[in-house]
């Protein structure tokens, strides 16, 4: 076996494996599977497919996650929508209050949960506990301090979750701390400005999931 | 329908018309409510009029007892902090005082947090913004495999302590014939919190390694084995790594995995008592 795969039989075999795989493919997971293509082809041929399978024209698109290649469908609202009438499921929703201790980890990790607190003014165990069911953060490690409190961090299934395909993709925080001045100075001339407050508030949880 | 509703204050629940239940806006806490009205009442986030925001703030307050909605001790904590804020401003500054605590404003504590708040919750709504899993976006998700894994013993599996030594036994003798290993010339400074660190850069840059990996040429000696083993153990310990025993035929390797990502981050913040046993 020492045929070297020529451009189309190899594009046509990685295809098929991205489609029959249940996990993101790396590159590595792809010479394994096809010894005879070469490292090169393969590269080549996954950008084909990166670019071919993109854009508001395809229902599937082909992305780079924290693990490798991976197909999925296009994010599209609408096709999302589809998708869930098909399965007659629901969208998982993660509340605000979640999303901003998400937020605050992501940047900031490790942490403990009393710095989430501090940043947050309240009490975050309920949202911790939510979030490590969903399986977005888990403990990483004890503070060597009193008590020795647990430090919390995002899992590689977070990436996953926002399509991401390491952490530093995320926009920097100096970025948000620019935007939040523009916020809180009022400038009635930002038309940014109102978009933060008039959050449809019926599409978030009401308050915060807490459980007493 | 942001704004506060200038309402009864403290009247009984039976005198709370309908609609003031409906216009009471829920925040996220004590932050929240601050931020929010800081925008209502556009005022500069570096000179706020403290007397103004606290007595909107307690209003608001005022108004989830007048719900009967149980207002938690974060809310009122803050509430007490803004009065003192307020007493603060309303004395002449002593210049014999040297308050750490405050500064020479007293309500610059206060923003510094609330600009971080808002920060973090700008951060959050871009994150939400994203697209999502489940969501927003699907995965190829087999629900039924008619093609099983090949069976027999799997490629991997968690190694424990003895597949440790037996590796450490392994890479002893690949290294006998070192001269090194009899006679440690330069002894090196090793540290179990430098060793981890060490194992740390270089796992962000390689989620997996194999313990052998580690003791490159000449980097081999007694004592740094002895360090990497409890690195290892330690590392275990605290979840940041996970080790696996290759199952692969071949020769016996055993892997190191990276358990968390912000793998150095998480080594800086470890302390460790090098007691030399």
């Amino acid at each position: 076996m020492t045929e070297i795969l020529d451009e189309q039989t190899t594009r046509a075999r990685v295809e098929a494996l991205l489609l029959a795989a249940e996990e993101p493919l790396s590159l590595d997971r792809f010479r394994d599977a096809l010894p005879a293509a070469s490292a090169e082809a393969l590269h080549k041929v996954l950008r084909a497919l990166e670019l071919e399978y993109a854009g508001p024209h395809r229902g599937i698109h082909l992305v780079r996650m924290s693990g490798g290649y991976q197909l999925r469908t296009n994010p599209d609202p609408e096709i999302g929508q589809a998708i869930r009438k098909l399965f007659e499921t629901r969208p998982v929703r993660i509340s605000r209050a979640a999303m901003e201790a998400l937020a605050i980890i992501a940047y900031r990790q490790p942490l403990t949960r009393a710095e989430i607190d501090e940043i947050r003014g309240v009490n975050s165990s309920g949202v911790l506990q939510t979030l490590q069911e969903v399986q977005l953060i888990e403990v990483v490690g004890r503070l060597d301090d009193i008590g020795k409190p647990n430090l919390y961090g995002t899992t590689p299934r977070f990436l996953d979750f926002f399509g991401l395909e390491s952490i530093g993709e995320l926009p920097t925080l100096e970025a948000s701390e620019l935007q939040a001045l523009i916020e809180m100075h009022n400038q009635l001339e930002d038309p940014e400005a109102d978009v933060e407050i008039d959050h449809a508030p019926d599409e978030l949880a009401p308050l915060s999931d807490d459980q007493e | 329908m942001k704004s506060a509703p200038g309402g009864p204050r403290a009247a009984d629940n039976a005198q709370v018309p309908p609609e003031l239940r409906l216009d009471l806006p829920s925040y996220q806490g004590p932050m929240d409510l601050l931020l929010d009205l800081i925008r209502e009442h556009e005022v500069d986030i570096f000179d706020i009029p403290i007397a103004l925001i606290t007595a909107e703030y307690l209003r608001y307050l005022d108004q989830l007892q007048a719900l009967d909605l149980t207002v938690g001790g974060e809310w009122l904590e803050m509430a007490a902090t803004l009065v003192y804020i307020k007493s603060r401003t309303l004395l002449p500054p002593d210049p014999e005082e040297e308050d750490d605590e405050l500064g020479p404003d007293p309500r610059e504590e206060l923003v510094r947090r609330l600009i971080e708040y808002q920060v973090f919750k700008w951060a959050a709504e871009q994150l939400d913004d994203r697209p999502q899993l489940e969501r927003d976006f699907f995965l190829a998700a087999p629900k039924a495999r008619e093609e099983r894994k090949q069976v027999g013993p799997p490629k991997l599996r968690e190694a424990d302590i003895s597949d440790l030594v037996d590796a450490l036994r392994r890479v002893i003798e690949k290294q006998r014939e070192e001269p090194t290993w009899a006679y440690e010339i330069t002894r090196e400074k090793l540290t179990l919190r430098g060793m981890v660190l060490e194992i740390s850069s270089i796992l962000r840059d390689e989620p997996r390694i194999s313990f052998e990996s580690l003791f490159s040429e000449g980097r081999l000696t007694r004592h740094r084995v002895v360090t990497t083993f409890l690195a290892l153990l330690e590392m275990t310990k605290l979840r940041m790594i996970k080790l696996f025993q290759s199952r692969l035929g071949g020769p016996d390797t055993l892997i190191i995995e990276r358990a968390v990502i912000d793998i150095v981050e998480v080594s800086q913040t470890l302390e460790f008592y090098d007691s030399t046993p």
